[in-house]
């Protein structure tokens, strides 16, 4: 039967350091970043607009000119936010692409890109000089991450629509962000605390598709390249199984570079009688009270 | 060079600076790291960093940042164009004040009596940012402003004493 409710999270209690500070953040409201758009003007005097309009606005060490806004602001009827001058998103969305460290002049996937807020910031990352194909398989998604490009003025963002396991070529990518369709449970914030119970069989449905998706961002990644594997959810069975479902001989899990202060807990290696690939423990779990964040997990994986 | 099936560079590229030139006064090398791409039969003309020369498996939809939605001499730069490089124009650029940037982008009309642009668009540009595409009509300033900008500024615009709308 389904429900919803974060009793659902409960599920995850031998996982978490402390749980009743897990439940109760996952209930909170989620503040939001709003960071300076570089591409139309100076970041630091569009920071200080941030601050007028937001004065309980806190600021971030990164990205540079960040602010942190409370939930219950909505920078995105800001004019500012329509002129591009800045934009808006959940804190822990910038991580997997502070990981990937991408560079300018490489060719980069973004293989379920839409609605887009990770591929602006590779964008950014790499001073809108690159190569960056955004696939996703949905076009109403994709329309809001044309418009995003749009908005912000990206000329480094190349749109198509597909499903990411039918995307042709082998190793034409620098890098490859696949931040994978998963079950949403690290999302409960954006829902007033309530998310979904599932069945044993979506699990498993869910992870059959992400194995899927990343075994082929990694044929599609270059020799020596990385994928970047992250989902917003927190079962196992979409995280570390599904990294386990690599050969090792194909590609190893290195540790991840996030920003100084951002805690997290390893990846896992074993978990319900089920075991992992050892260097699972490279991955990261953002839990919603480390960081008063989304759920979150990330594993940068280099293709061998 | 490996050009993608689709797009292909838009063989009327120095039509399109020149205009620049002629119309705003940009400067044609300031987009000398960037390149103009077409999807033949189609009427639009996009923008992409110089780096981004798409693979034929890449199948891409759009590319980069787009400029024209139709060829001149009818068609006119885009909103999203000149918001990002609109502060290269020295000619046909229009400053408004901070008090009408929300009417301006809800879509109501100003009284503007100085005549600063000729025949065609205009630069419409604030301290804040660039607004986008203009128009001088007959002694009033509009902007193109995207339709979903007027609801989603609605709150701003009642405290802003703006100029009659342009149903009005």
């Amino acid at each position: 039967m389904n429900g919803i409710d974060t009793g659902a999270l409960l599920r995850y209690a031998d996982l978490v350091d402390d749980v009743p500070a897990f439940l109760e953040a996952a209930a909170r409201p989620l503040p939001r970043v709003v960071w300076p758009n570089p591409l139309k003007g100076d970041p630091e005097r569009i920071a200080s607009r941030i601050l007028q309009r937001c004065p309980s606005a806190q600021p971030m060490d990164w990205p540079s000119g960040a602010y942190l806004v409370p939930a219950e602001e909505n920078p995105g009827k800001w004019e500012e936010f329509h002129l591009g001058l800045i934009h808006s998103q959940e804190e822990v969305t910038l991580y997997p692409v502070y990981a990937m460290d991408p560079r300018p002049g490489e060719a980069i996937l973004d293989m379920c890109a839409a609605p887009g807020n990770k591929t602006v910031r590779i964008g950014l990352a790499t001073g809108d000089s690159a190569r960056i194909v955004a696939n996703d398989v949905s076009w109403q998604r994709l329309r809001a991450l044309r418009d995003m490009n749009d908005r912000l003025g990206l000329t480094c963002i190349g749109v198509r629509r597909g499903n990411g396991l039918q995307i042709p070529g082998e190793e034409r990518f620098d890098r490859v962000l696949l931040d994978a369709p998963c079950t949403g449970e690290g999302t409960s914030r954006k829902s007033q605390g309530w998310i979904r119970h599932q069945k044993e069989g979506d699990w498993h449905k869910m992870s059959t598709t992400q194995r899927g998706l990343l075994r082929r961002a990694l044929n599609l990644t270059r020799s020596g390249g990385l994928v970047v594997y992250c989902t917003c959810t927190f079962a196992p069975e979409e995280n570390e199984w599904v990294l386990s479902g690599i050969y090792e001989s194909v590609a190893r899990i290195e540790p991840l570079q996030l920003p100084s202060g951002v805690r997290t807990a390893p990846g896992i290696t074993s978990w319900d009688g089920k075991r992992f690939r050892d260097d699972a423990v490279n991955a990261a779990r953002f839990w919603p009270h480390q960081n008063n964040t989304g759920g979150f997990f990330v594993a940068l994986l280099r293709k061998l | 060079m490996p050009y993608c099936e689709n797009f292909e560079p838009f063989p009327g590229a120095e039509e399109f600076w020149s205009y620049l030139r002629r119309q705003f006064g940009m400067d044609p090398e300031a987009f000398r790291g960037y390149r103009l791409w077409h999807f033949p039969g189609r009427p639009a003309v996009w923008l992409a960093a110089e780096r981004f020369v798409p693979e034929e498996e890449d199948g891409l939809e759009t590319m980069g940042l787009p400029v024209l939605r139709r060829p001149l001499p009818r068609g006119m730069p885009t909103t999203a164009f000149l918001q990002r490089f609109g502060h290269l124009a020295e000619k046909n650029l229009i400053r408004v004040d901070q008090e009408a940037i929300i009417p301006l982008m809800q879509g109501k009309i100003l009284p503007w009596d100085v005549e600063t642009a000729k025949a065609g668009p205009c630069v419409v540009a604030s301290d804040l940012a660039i607004l986008g595409r203009g128009w001088i009509k007959q002694g009033w300033l509009v902007l193109d402003a995207p339709k979903e900008w007027a609801k989603s500024l609605e709150d701003e615009g009642q405290e802003t004493g703006a100029s009659p709308d342009r149903s009005a």
